[in-house]
């Protein structure tokens, strides 16, 4: 048994056929390519898996596929303009915000939640605001730094540098 | 090495990718054919396995290959050093198996 289900996933419109049980992270994943956003734990701990749904972050191991169906989602992927990086992409490269970069994706998408809704957090507040996501490598100082960068960044309204992709 | 990279702030070169999802992990990888694996572990915490019953897996629909321990030959590698460093003990002597065949713990 299948259910047909419509995404619109940064910013492309997708059908797809899904059993009613597949979690949206294995649908982004499998169905749609989109191995950006990492299954970490399988338990909603660990928030690797971090997207937004209709503009909130969310644990897409936790939520159905089918839950999201008409939904706009925005992954990892989805975050750079056409050219360059997102603030939040370039603040975790220049503050060393990731050593074996697994969790970022999980760790941008959430910072991104936190500073649509606070765009000038205090420390404690950005410790909150990813207190669903966690790093096994870096520890947590220069993520806070590099989200703090980033809130400054994009108060100052200023483009972010142009960076390089591969 | 020019010492102005001494105390300087050295971006990495390996970032790019995975602050932007193109990061290849070992779960990202697809290979034609590729299958999926699952593991059935003891629901005992230290016991003797009497047998395994293998039959109604099998028979599950899209089921490829099922595996217990009886179907692996006991081929450990050698170790690259001693293990408990006994004379007259073999190095692999302490090489668990693949899947447990008697018992598990």
């Amino acid at each position: 048994m299948t259910e047909q289900v419509s995404l619109t996933v940064n910013g492309v419109p997708h059908e797809i056929s899904v059993e009613p049980r597949q979690l949206l992270v294995h649908a982004l994943r499998e169905d749609l390519g989109l191995t950006g956003t990492h299954v970490g734990c399988d338990t909603s701990q660990c928030g690797a898996c971090t997207v937004q749904l209709n503009g909130a972050a969310v644990k897409s191991c936790t939520v159905l596929a089918v839950q999201a169906d008409g939904g706009t989602i925005r992954t990892i992927e989805g975050m750079a303009p056409e050219v360059g990086l997102h603030a939040l992409q370039n603040a975790f490269w220049e503050k060393h915000g990731l050593q074996c970069g697994f969790c970022t994706p999980g760790m941008i998408m959430a910072a991104a939640d936190l500073l649509a809704g606070n765009p000038d957090p205090t420390d404690d507040e950005i410790r909150h605001g990813i207190e669903g996501n966690l790093c096994r490598c870096t520890g947590y100082q220069n993520i806070v730094a590099a989200i703090r960068e980033a809130a400054s960044t994009i108060r100052a309204g200023a483009a972010a540098p142009a960076g390089v992709h591969d | 090495m020019s010492t102005d990279l001494v105390g300087s702030s050295v971006k990495r070169v390996e970032d790019p990718r995975f602050i932007t999802g193109k990061g290849r992990y070992l779960d990202d990888i697809k290979l034609a054919g590729m299958t999926y694996m699952s593991i059935l572990r003891s629901p005992y915490a230290h016991a003797n396995i009497r047998s395994i019953d293998t039959s109604a897996a099998k028979a599950m629909p899209g089921v490829v290959l099922v595996l217990t321990g009886a179907d692996i030959p006991y081929n450990p590698l050698p170790m690259a050093w001693p293990a408990g460093g006994v004379a007259g003990i073999q190095n692999n002597i302490n090489t668990p198996r693949v899947l447990a065949t008697d018992s598990v713990k």
